[in-house]
């Protein structure tokens, strides 16, 4: 018998019957699990499923390869209470869409859980650079599948100072004054990016433009498209800029 | 134990939703027992119901006119545009009896997950309709579920710069709520939208 407790984040739910659910989940301790969750459509309970949920869950299975039974606590349903404001529940649903769609099923992924939590709980506070934090995770994201950036120094001159390129094909910084020559190839590095400074709305769509590069290369790879909430989130934050 | 005709019954009823195994064999039996009460005619009508029923070319309700008789009828104003994700939310809101407007079933909710992008959704044919009439207001009627939320602010980003009223169904205290039971959310939902109780205007507080 398998059985475990843990706190988690609600992907998705697929139903199962009239009143029941295969529901999937982002755990801090076992990472991306499935299991099936009796009487979840019931009025009483159905909210708790809902995407982008902090709950507890409780997870019965009789061996390794049976879908397991979850029991499910809600812990925080901050998301239906923001439903309104279409910038940070796209970011919401670009988040657990972008974790759903970038990782595998029982593969541990504590750091990016405690991100992701992390971010969710920011996107809701009232505090500015969200969006920043946004990228930042996305680049966290990248180097969790595989496609890490190097942003510390320059992959030409080694240099620490003006990095100010990307490459798009190595994903490393680049100096000023090195990649002069290939300045029309290169994306362009942000400042908030290596440091703390506040970005203005063109830090952001260059931050953007790289994570989206990145995200793109990644998703080529596992021969899928990228979830479309991720583009719909993008244009709330810059038509509603505007 | 049973003949291959009330197996194949048996397997065709159980292919319904909510319908399993068990309950299958019972709505089977029942229908064996009062085959020329409830059987024959039970038949006869699927078989008409099937031949009949269309889905209508202007909202994607079902009816045996197409246009159906919501969308025909003159009193409905058709200036008016409630979206519904499926035929079975357009049914619940006409059991109600007090919308007068006409609707517009998208055939689902967006998912980026499994692969239900705009394109697959009816909702091309929305912004025809918007940009052709003269359409005063749409009522986004979506569940509100992630789902249905994010099917409603991709509609609303879409009609962006086009002047036109999009409203959505108030939230909040279900009939027969108590308040102890409800959700926090919903709770929050309730408290947001409050109204004026002791004026004249509806105004929110």
């Amino acid at each position: 018998m398998i059985i475990w407790d843990d706190e988690a984040l609600i992907l998705s739910s697929i139903n199962y019957s009239e009143t029941s659910l295969i529901l999937k989940i982002f755990t801090k301790k076992y990472g991306v699990q499935k299991g099936f969750v009796k009487g979840a459509k019931s009025k009483k309970k159905s909210s708790i499923f809902e995407t982008g949920n902090l709950v507890k869950v409780s997870y019965k299975s009789r061996t390794d390869e049976m879908l397991g039974v979850f029991s499910v606590e809600l812990i925080k349903a901050s998301f239906l209470v923001y439903i309104d404001d279409v910038k940070k529940f796209s970011c919401i649903v670009s988040i657990i869409n972008l974790i759903e769609f970038s990782l595998v099923e029982n593969e541990t992924e504590l750091e990016l859980y405690n991100v992701s939590k992390n971010l969710i709980e920011r996107v809701f506070s009232f505090e500015e650079g969200w969006i920043e934090d946004y990228i930042k995770w996305e680049i966290f994201l990248l180097k969790k599948v595989g496609f890490g950036l190097e942003l510390s120094r320059c992959i030409l001159s080694n240099k620490k100072s003006n990095l100010r390129y990307i490459s798009p094909k190595s994903g490393c910084a680049v100096n000023e004054q090195a990649g002069i020559p290939w300045k029309n190839k290169l994306l362009n590095l942000p400042n908030f990016l290596i440091s703390n400074k506040k970005a203005s709305n063109l830090d952001l769509n260059e931050g953007f433009k790289i994570t989206s590069h990145f995200l793109t290369k990644f998703a080529n790879s596992i021969d899928k498209t990228l979830p479309f909430t991720r583009t719909s989130f993008i244009d709330n934050i810059f038509i509603n800029k505007k | 134990m049973y003949s291959k005709e009330i197996d194949l019954l048996i397997n065709l009823l159980s292919s319904l939703q909510g319908i399993g195994p068990r309950s299958a064999r019972r709505i089977a039996l029942q229908l064996i027992a009062k085959k020329n009460t409830l059987m024959m005619p039970l038949g006869e009508m699927i078989t008409d119901v099937a031949k009949l029923i269309e889905k209508c070319k202007i909202c994607g309700n079902y009816d045996s006119k197409n246009p159906c008789s919501i969308c025909t009828n003159e009193k409905r104003d058709e200036n008016i545009i409630c979206i519904v994700e499926e035929v079975s939310d357009l049914w619940a809101l006409e059991r109600g009896r007090l919308y007068q407007g006409v609707y517009h079933v998208l055939g689902g909710t967006l998912d980026a997950i499994r692969g239900i992008s705009p394109e697959k959704l009816n909702i091309d044919y929305l912004f025809k309709k918007v940009r052709e009439k003269k359409i005063n207001e749409i009522i986004l009627a979506t569940s509100l579920t992630t789902a249905g939320q994010t099917t409603a602010h991709y509609i609303v980003s879409k009609f962006k710069g086009i002047d036109i009223k999009i409203t959505r169904l108030a939230r909040g205290l279900p009939a027969g709520g108590e308040l102890d039971y409800l959700d926090e959310a919903t709770l929050s939902q309730a408290l947001y939208e409050r109204i004026s109780v002791n004026k004249e205007m509806d105004t929110k507080a």
